[in-house]
């Protein structure tokens, strides 16, 4: 279907123009400026080449920074599609009160994370948290969660499984769907009626391909943390909570390096890029079954 | 192996009653069909004596043992689905090995690992597919042993489902349907394959279609079922010559039964303005229906009901002429079948033949079959 | 299966209200905080209700310290905004990329494929540094303009209008329309459902969005609500918790609502960011 050239150039202009204006160009310009050692207001600026990366390999917070964020990631990951795929499989299983759980699960996905990390501080306040009285109730003994060196991160690795949980929870729900019933009742009748060997035998080599797609949708969206982190403890105590797009916002609009804060932005896209990659990859592989 | 009785079975789905007290007996070896529309009842009553489902009441007995608090695998039947119903991530092989397997070996054993820590594991796994691989052969399926699902055909995937069914030597074979996304080639093909597998296996077949050809050439009884019932359980035979209700007579046969108003005033059946015959002492009066099959035997007889009409359509299929016809005497059109070698037939022309009494049926207004006594001479009308 | 056993139920209901409490646990205990007065938010042991409603005193207080309603406002005014802008600049591409042919396709198509994998704060930098050669910091026009483009719109409306019959566009060429026309009266009334699942992502994600406005914006009275909060905190300085709290249910209930009012469209315009990344 071909009209005149210049209709279509009306109709995919504003979009073409604003796609490389706003996006290809800044990108491009990011990987550009990593090559430089330019600082926002400096009148000048000089190519240093790979200097910026070699300086991250061995700058220590990077290096800090980039380890609690992978740690992070996967302690966010795993404890969401472990808690998501639970609560799938037993909100599945019956009927009783489905839209309720799952109501109550996505909550937190659903809420605004700046005012629910406000609440967690408050929650986890030392003396007058809702947490530690709970744990002073059960005989244990209270922690400050967010200022100890050691607990810091886990605590907020914490709120990342309680925000993300219910979105893996939603994802594997989908999936369960899509498991023909013929093949569940074939099965009754094979003799797979215990729950753990259907659950072994037929529901999760068939929730492969989920499982994987949930998996990077939630490695990607942790490896994005930043809204805790400012919120909470501005990556302290210690740089116990520092994280990638913490580090990349205080030397690039702090401390205003923004020739080194892009060299740490493109390691940033090459995590996501990686990341996207191995999730396009399962989606192909979600239509295998036919 | 005693005969499967099914009493005052009820289920229902939500707001709608699907099944509502339905008797039936299966007999010991014998080839049943279920047949009906969609909606009638049929599937559900299958997946019931399958235990897939829990009727709402009613029993399911095989001789002394109450089915119902039976597990389906305990129930010792095997279905093939519509839709086959493969395990998708597993091969040929291990999908027709896996009702040996959960059956072999118990919970312990079948736990992931176990088969390479214990011999008498591995020595199970071995036999089962030792049998495995006989069916599969028997069924010509050897061959695609280490193929998933999605690398078959929809015919090979078919067989492969059978033979996951077969492997366990049930008692009873149960069908929902299975040949409905096939070609209409494969189809009678594997027709006459299901039908060969019963005469070897000589064990229960229970088979749920909606086709009515199927149902006819297949089966040793038909139960032809509408709305949660049975109106009818027979013979082929039966079922097309003596229909026991009208909807019965109405689903069996193609081109469908004509069916025209009449009228029984005291005990004699009138349609068309002639009396054609009588019915036994203590029917109601009133409305009735006649029914005649669109096949014409020799009709050349003096003797039979006399029908007229303007003919509104012409089929030729070859061997056939199939005529749809306006009825001069009523608002009815009749369809009927004559041989090709019959003169040419066209739209507008008037078509004259006789129905023999012999072919009618009559229904009471409840639909249900009246024995009808035709009369023994019928001449034609005082013009 | 059949109908579980009464064990199976309860031991399912137990495990499944637990987590449903420990996940609602946060909203309760912040509507429950922003009714107490201060005296009993600090206290040695656990108390739940409190004895002595305070909700007046603290959402009057929240109201008052910072202009939250303003930032509610703000935020409506910059989602709406952003939301218009994207459907008025993506609708016509992606009708282009489904329907018409032109040379140069491929590799316009491969251009969106590849704007699709960039995270949104890897071009703050550049884009921020624009801005302020262009005098547009602190602008509600910069929480905007940025976001005008959204190559995941292009992506999801152009699969949706590829299964939109072509017969459609020929029957509505043939009326005389232009393809303008075309966009607005034929491709969008049919694109609805996929339009409402994008436009609750594109809200929701803004609306939640803290990283960009925390750059751009230094004003209180240009704050989306997520700033906002973060003023807000930082005004009361952690002492007086019941009207903080007060201010979070404020600034959390607009998007909670929707979602409750309209639960199976938000999870399934959320759930579009998975497909994202």
């Amino acid at each position: 279907m071909r009209v005149h050239p210049l209709t279509t150039w009306l109709l995919l202009s504003p979009a073409t123009i604003l796609l490389i204006a706003l996006l290809l160009v800044p990108v491009a310009t990011v990987a550009v400026m990593s090559l430089t050692d330019w600082q926002f207001g400096a009148a000048t600026l000089n190519w240093i080449g790979l200097a910026n990366y070699a300086e991250l390999w061995s700058d220590p917070v990077f290096r800090k920074s980039l380890a609690n964020t992978l740690l992070y990631l996967v302690l966010v990951t795993g404890g969401a599609v472990t808690i998501g795929l639970g609560a799938a499989l037993l909100i599945e299983s019956d009927t009783q009160l489905r839209g309720f759980y799952r109501t109550a699960f996505f909550m937190p996905v659903a809420s605004t994370l700046i005012a629910m990390a406000v609440v967690w501080q408050f929650l986890l306040h030392p003396s007058a948290g809702l947490v530690n009285h709970l744990l002073q109730w059960f005989g244990l003994m209270p922690q400050d969660w967010l200022n100890n060196r050691r607990l810091a991160l886990y605590s907020l690795a914490a709120i990342g499984v309680w925000q993300m949980s219910g979105l893996a929870m939603v994802l594997f729900l989908a999936g369960l769907k899509s498991i023909p019933q013929d093949i569940r009742d074939a099965g009754a009748l094979d003799g797979i009626s215990h729950p753990w060997e259907r659950f072994r035998r037929i529901t999760w080599p068939l929730l492969g391909p989920t499982t994987l797609f949930v998996v990077t949708v939630c490695a990607i969206r942790a490896l994005q943390v930043f809204d805790t982190v400012h919120v909470l403890t501005r990556g302290g105590p210690n740089k116990s909570t520092e994280v990638l797009l913490h580090t990349i916002y205080a030397e690039g609009f702090s401390f205003f390096r923004m020739g080194y804060a892009s060299a740490m932005t493109v390691v940033f896209i090459a995590g996501i890029f990686f990341l996207t990659q191995v999730q396009h990859a399962t989606m192909e592989r979600k239509t295998h079954y036919g | 192996m005693p005969d499967i009785q099914i009493s005052g079975l009820t289920k229902q789905f939500g707001a709608t009653q699907v099944l509502k007290g339905l008797d039936l007996t299966v007999r010991d070896g014998e080839f049943l069909t279920l047949l009906g529309s969609s909606g009638c009842g049929k599937s559900t009553l299958l997946r019931l004596i399958a235990g897939l489902d829990q009727p709402d009441a009613g029993a399911i007995r095989l001789g002394e043992r109450d089915l119902l608090q039976l597990s389906p695998s305990q129930r010792d039947c095997a279905m093939v689905f519509q839709t086959y119903a493969l395990y998708p991530h597993m091969t040929v092989g291990e999908n027709i090995c896996t009702p040996l397997l959960m059956r072999g070996l118990n919970f312990w054993q079948r736990l992931p690992g176990m088969r390479w820590l214990s011999p008498a594991v591995r020595r199970k796994h071995a036999e089962a597919e030792t049998s495995a691989r006989k069916v599969a052969q028997s069924l010509g399926m050897d061959g695609l042993w280490e193929r998933k699902p999605a690398q078959l055909s929809g015919g090979q995937r078919q067989r492969v489902a059978l033979a996951r069914a077969m492997v366990r030597h049930p008692s009873v074979f149960l069908f929902d349907e299975p040949l409905s996304n096939l070609d209409a080639n494969l189809r009678q093909a594997l027709r006459a394959e299901i039908r060969q597998l019963h005469d070897q296996l000589g064990v229960t077949f229970i088979y749920v279609t909606h086709d009515q050809h199927e149902a006819m050439s297949m089966s040793d009884r038909v139960a032809v079922m509408r709305e949660g019932c049975v109106l009818q359980l027979g013979t082929p035979d039966e079922i097309y010559n003596q229909p026991a209700h009208v909807e019965v007579a109405r689903f069996v046969g193609a081109p469908r039964i004509n069916l025209l108003p009449g009228e029984i005033r005291g005990n004699s059946v009138w349609a068309l303005g002639r009396q054609i015959g009588h019915v036994p002492q203590g029917q109601d009066g009133g409305a009735c229906q006649i029914g005649f099959r669109p096949q014409m035997g020799a009709q050349a007889t003096a003797n039979g009901l006399e029908v007229h009409g303007r003919i509104t359509g012409v089929e030729y299929t070859g061997a056939e002429l199939i005529a749809t016809v306006q009825l001069a005497m009523s608002e009815q059109s009749c369809v009927f079948c004559l041989h090709s070698s019959h003169p040419d037939l066209h739209i507008g022309e008037t078509l004259r033949t006789r129905v023999s009494l012999d072919q009618i049926h009559v229904f009471a207004a409840d639909g249900q079959r009246l024995a009808f006594h035709p009369q023994p001479v019928l001449l034609d009308a005082a013009a | 299966m059949n109908s579980p056993s009464f064990f199976f139920r309860a031991v399912r209901h137990l495990l499944l209200m637990t987590g449903a409490l420990i996940f609602l646990a946060p909203f309760i205990w912040m509507v429950l905080t922003s009714l107490k007065p201060v005296d009993e938010v600090f206290t040695r042991e656990l108390t739940l209700l409190p004895t002595r409603l305070a909700l007046v005193e603290n959402y009057t207080e929240a109201l008052t310290r910072v202009p939250l309603l303003r930032y509610l406002w703000n935020g409506i005014v910059v989602c709406a905004a952003i939301l218009v802008l994207q459907i008025l600049v993506l609708l016509p591409a992606a009708y282009a990329f489904a329907k018409l042919e032109f040379r140069g396709k491929t590799w316009a198509w491969r251009l969106v494929l590849l704007a699709l994998m960039i995270p949104h704060q890897a071009t703050a930098i550049p884009t921020y540094v624009m801005l302020h050669h262009l005098g547009m910091l602190n602008t509600l026009s910069a929480l905007i303009v940025p976001f005008s483009i959204s190559a995941f719109g292009i992506f999801l409306m152009r699969q949706f209008f590829r299964t939109v019959p072509d017969d459609l566009v020929h029957a509505a060429r043939l009326d005389g329309m232009g393809e303008f026309e075309l966009v607005w009266r034929v491709m969008l009334p049919a694109a609805v459902p996929a339009l409402f699942a994008f436009a609750i992502f594109s809200v929701v994600w803004h609306w939640n969005d803290y990283f960009w406005p925390l750059l751009v914006i230094s004003s209180p009275e240009l704050a989306t609500p997520p700033l906002g909060t973060m003023f807000f905190r930082n005004e009361e300085a952690g002492i007086n918790y019941g009207p903080l709290m007060a201010g979070t249910v404020l600034i959390t209930a607009p998007l909670l609502l929707l979602f409750i009012a309209a639960q199976k469209r938000f999870i399934e315009g959320v759930t579009l960011t998975g497909v994202k990344g």
